[in-house]
């Protein structure tokens, strides 16, 4: 949380420093109108360092020894990490009664039973684990190999993913027999994701903006990405929104956030509409041929 | 074919890049065959051509007499891009043509005399204002529109008189451009004369804005009315008017409130804290303030939340004073620890005594960010009772707890000095280092007799943050014990100590400092280092300039920068020389730095000469950093070289970047 005015202000030319930096590093955008957001947030991290300007900041992420943990606390101070369990259900509805079908009987076709789905801006980690929950209660993929992994810019939210402690804010929107079946109590009236769930779900430490370390994460099926890219201007969406692309299987299938959309984007994808949502889709390769040509 | 027709068929072909090249072959000298292709070539299709032709024109040395010519290309109704040429170099040419331009004022055509007010407008000499006040009377009501606009724009005291007197019998459109223009002008006027507009449906929402550039405090009254009475529009701009108003001429404010109409603006106010737009949440959030309506305070308070206006909401608060947070106490059970926050620091900015037992919980609360603030307000309430509570927290197990409780302790100790110092004594055998830590830094803050002694004490410590906070503690001095202290941490194991060391040693001022910082230019550690040539700088001035040049080319660009930065702060007129040097530094981080150098020296012939090089440049940074410093520097005239740039730029960012900064200069230079 951030907590009144900065003492320090931060010059135009600092600014600039900053701002492209902080593109460059992670695509958040800020512009000048957004300036204020910039100062205030860093603000903090000057005086945590004792430092004087946002120059001398502005070096020591450049030449600073400790320059990745610091870079790690800058995305920490800007990003917004808010999520709970089960957002946006109609979408993961179309996700259990629609997406998930449709795979599965492609999947089946050839004869394998393994599913990878990907949950990218995982924050602390209540979308790749309701992913999992739902998955349990589908018994037709109890023999299924099922890897969910999330990923996040932010160690901070990492650690509190890989804890699976949450309070009451998490759960405003899960039902009360979701939190019976799969969560455990724990002091202080918070709850425990129980083993069985979090046995499904990896986390690692990604920024979407680092395509030779995303190549490492292997093909999808399923590829969440919601209420991530909101924050990135067109050019820093293009880049991430490709990298989807790359780690799909054809047909495989990229969820971004009910307001978000691909248009002005990128082409690559087809929109299919479902009952409960509109979904992107990585076409086919014949469609492929012609959608690209 | 003669070379007149050659470059004439060149100009008529569909090649942009040809028209261009016909341009470029253009044979020097006044000759009306020349003029002819200008001409010409001012209605191409092409914006690139028009503006090349623009700028040929220009260079003509008889425009005196051939200006005529541009002039009748206003007349070319059928070619917008033709007449925007005309008019920019119309407006280009200045004072030689007001008088023509003055005569068009009187054209037929009253496209050509609205294209001649804006040229006036454009040119902006004091002739060009009786010409624009009396076109104020023109049959055609956009030319009377643009009149008004353009006086506006001009900013001419002289005009609103004028425009005062127009209003009267102007119409709808006019009158809201009127009424823009004197807003825009910004000279008070008496308002009298604006506010028989004020029931005017349509002209509510100038009108507010206009009466919060120009109006009194005459205007308070009306502009409540407008806030409360809407149209919405009128509203939002009647807010955002008042909240001017009240920066201008605020001591007048209370006194136009009664009791009733406070309430009910206060009401109104409070529907505008979800408005979409920032300037208006924050005028409505600022004038709520001023109402002192203590009844809002849970509702300001809800408002911290929102990054954008928190800070305005927060100055609400505190001006609601003890009253404001008498009213939060008492929902301080029912709250959140965020929230708890916010009330406690408001306790600490209105000195509010009787919070203080709160205070003194919180600081035990298990939410770090709640202890923090509890202890900074304590500092600003608490009295003797607190410090030892405080000098408790200095074993806090967050580092900013720590030091919110060390500001703390040095504020009350200003008041219970000897208690204060008493109990910090106490804490500089702890076994703990960050407790000695906050301790060191206390004592340093108070000062007084023993804390000298105290802190070169600590200079030995066993831990390099309590060593760290010795050193910053110290004030710097002339004293030859304390310089030879600081002078010794230089050898210092830690890095953090050494690098402070030497900015304590700049900071002392004293020549005998030099030999040693000279010795600190040669350290390991990069940090040490540019604090050393910044520090050499700061105490032997231009005389140490071949000392700390020759570190210009040090591996590690931070040492660069460093010498830069010093270089440009202790002999300017050097800068030059150094910094085009700086331009071929492996570091890209040195080049950028170069570069914005040199924008602020206002050095655009070193960056035009070297933008070949740069353009080429490995680093996207700096390529995007030599495109934003030509558009400063050359403004109107980097269109062309950034045009080319964007042809070979490859990065998506670096593109988008060029194409706002093209888009930005085309707007301002109305291409
Ligand atoms: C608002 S949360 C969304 C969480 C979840 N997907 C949901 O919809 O509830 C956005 C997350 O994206 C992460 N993020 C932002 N930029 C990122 C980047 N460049 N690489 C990886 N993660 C990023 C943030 O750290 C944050 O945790």
């Amino acid at each position: 949380m951030i907590l009144f005015a900065p003492d320090i202000p931060m010059s135009d030319d600092e600014f600039v420093l900053l701002k492209d930096l902080v593109y460059q590093y992670c695509g958040l955008h800020f512009t000048p109108e957004t300036k204020y957001l910039l100062e205030k947030r860093l603000t903090k991290r000057l005086q945590h360092h004792k430092l004087e300007s946002f120059r001398d900041y502005y070096y020591m992420l450049r030449y600073g020894q400790d320059k990745e943990k610091e870079f790690a606390e800058v995305v920490d101070s800007l990003t917004t990490n808010e999520t709970y369990f089960f957002r946006e259900d109609f979408q993961l509805k179309s996700f259990t009664d629609e997406i998930l079908p449709e795979i599965s009987e492609r999947k089946l076709k050839t004869g394998t039973k393994r599913l990878r789905i990907w949950s990218a801006g995982c924050s602390s980690g209540e979308e790749p684990y309701s992913i999992a929950m739902l998955l349990l209660d589908m018994p037709q993929f109890s023999d299924w190999h099922i890897d969910i992994i999330g990923t996040d810019i932010s160690h901070r939210v990492l650690r509190l993913a890989r804890e699976g402690i949450y309070g009451a804010s998490s759960f405003r929107s899960t039902s009360p027999d979701y939190q019976q079946r799969y969560f455990l109590p724990e002091p202080g009236g918070k709850s425990k994701v129980a083993d069985r769930v979090r046995k499904l779900v990896t986390f690692s430490h990604l920024n979407l903006f680092d395509s030779a370390r995303i190549a490492l994460l292997g093909k999808m099926d399923v590829i969440f990405c919601r209420n991530v890219i909101i924050y990135f201007d067109v050019a820093a969406k293009k880049r991430v929104v490709e990298n989807y692309y790359e780690r799909l299987h054809p047909e495989g299938f990229l969820l971004l956030g009910h307001s978000e959309s691909l248009i002005k984007v990128t082409n690559l994808f087809q929109l299919r509409h479902f009952k409960h949502d509109m979904v992107y889709q990585r076409p086919k390769p014949l469609q492929e041929m012609v959608m690209t040509r | 074919m003669t070379e007149w027709t050659e470059l004439q068929t060149m100009l008529a072909s569909a090649d942009e890049e040809t028209r261009l090249d016909a341009l470029r072959r253009l044979p020097a000298g006044d000759t009306d065959a020349a003029l002819q292709l200008i001409l010409q070539a001012l209605g191409d299709s092409s914006w690139r051509v028009r503006k090349q032709a623009v700028e040929l024109y220009l260079q003509r040395t008889d425009v005196d007499q051939s200006a005529g010519k541009v002039v009748e290309q206003l007349y070319s109704s059928d070619n917008a891009g033709l007449r925007n040429a005309a008019v920019e170099i119309l407006i280009r040419l200045g004072s030689v043509v007001t008088r023509r331009m003055i005569a068009e004022t009187h054209s037929a055509d009253h496209d050509v005399r609205k294209f001649a007010i804006d040229i006036l407008g454009g040119i902006s000499d004091s002739d060009c204002t009786s010409a624009l006040i009396d076109a104020l009377r023109d049959p055609d009501e956009n030319v009377r529109a643009a009149a008004a606009e353009n006086l506006g724009n001009i900013g001419s005291d002289a005009a609103v008189p004028a425009l005062l007197n127009a209003m009267e019998s102007a119409d709808l459109l006019s009158r809201f451009t009127i009424l823009e223009a004197i807003g825009r002008i910004g000279r008070p006027v008496a308002i009298a004369e604006l506010l028989p507009y004020k029931d005017d449906q349509l002209l509510r929402k100038p009108l507010f804005e206009c009466l919060g550039r120009v109006g009194d405090a005459e205007a308070f009254p009306v502009l409540m009315e407008g806030i409360i009475s809407g149209p919405a529009n009128a509203s939002e701009a009647a807010i955002v008017a008042l909240q001017q108003l009240v920066e201008r001429c605020g001591a007048d404010f209370d006194s136009n409130l009664s009791v009733n109409n406070s309430r009910l603006l206060a009401q109104t106010l409070g529907n505008f804290f979800s408005h979409n737009k920032r300037e208006i949440r924050r005028s409505a959030v600022n004038l709520l303030g001023l109402l002192r309506d203590c009844d809002n305070a849970e509702k300001l308070l809800d408002l911290l939340s929102d990054e954008e206006v928190q800070d305005n909401a927060f100055k609400a608060l505190v001006a609601l004073g003890s009253d404001g947070a008498e009213r939060l106490a008492e929902i301080w059970l029912q709250v959140d620890v965020t929230k708890q926050s916010y009330i406690a620091y408001l306790f600490g900015q209105t000195a509010y005594r009787k919070g203080v037992p709160l205070l003194l919980e919180a600081i035990s609360s298990s939410d770090p960010q709640l202890r923090e603030i509890a202890a900074g307000a304590l500092g600003k309430v608490g009295d003797a009772d607190a410090l030892k509570s405080l000098i408790n927290l200095f074993s806090d197990e967050v580092d900013r707890v720590r030091d919110a409780a060390t500001e703390a302790v040095i504020r009350l100790g200003g008041a219970y000095t000897q208690l204060a110092l008493e109990e910090i004594r106490t804490c500089l055998d702890h076994a703990d280092a960050a407790t000695r830590m906050a301790a060191v830094a206390a004592l340093g803050r108070l000062g007084g007799v023993d804390a000298t002694e105290v802190l070169l004490e600590s200079l030995k410590d066993v831990s390099p943050q309590v060593r760290q906070a010795a050193v910053r503690a110290f004030t710097p001095s002339r004293d030859e014990t304390t310089i030879e202290a600081i002078a010794l941490a230089l050898m210092d194991e830690d890095a953090g100590v050494r690098r402070l060391a030497v900015e304590k040693l700049g900071m002392c001022a004293d020549l005998v400092t030099l030999s040693p910082l000279k010795l600190a230019l040669a350290d390991d550690d990069v940090w040490v280092r540019s604090a050393a040539v910044r520090a050499i700088g700061l105490i032997g001035g231009a005389a140490q300039l071949p000392v700390i040049e020759r570190l210009l080319f040090d591996p590690v660009g931070l040492v660069s920068i460093a010498v830069l930065d010093t270089v440009e702060k202790i002999v300017p007129e050097q800068v030059n020389d150094l910094f085009t040097q700086a331009l071929e530094h492996p570091d890209h981080e040195v080049v950028i730095a170069a570069i914005h150098g040199l924008v602020r020296n206002a050095q655009k012939d070193v960056l035009s000469a070297k933008s070949t090089l740069l353009s080429a440049h490995r680093s996207v940074e700096v390529r995007t950093a030599l495109y934003r410093a030509l558009a400063e520097l050359a403004g109107n005239e980097a269109l062309s070289i950034l045009t080319i740039y964007l042809e070979r730029e490859q990065d998506a960012l670096a593109r988008e970047q060029l194409l706002s900064l093209i888009d930005n200069l085309k707007a301002a230079h109305g291409l």
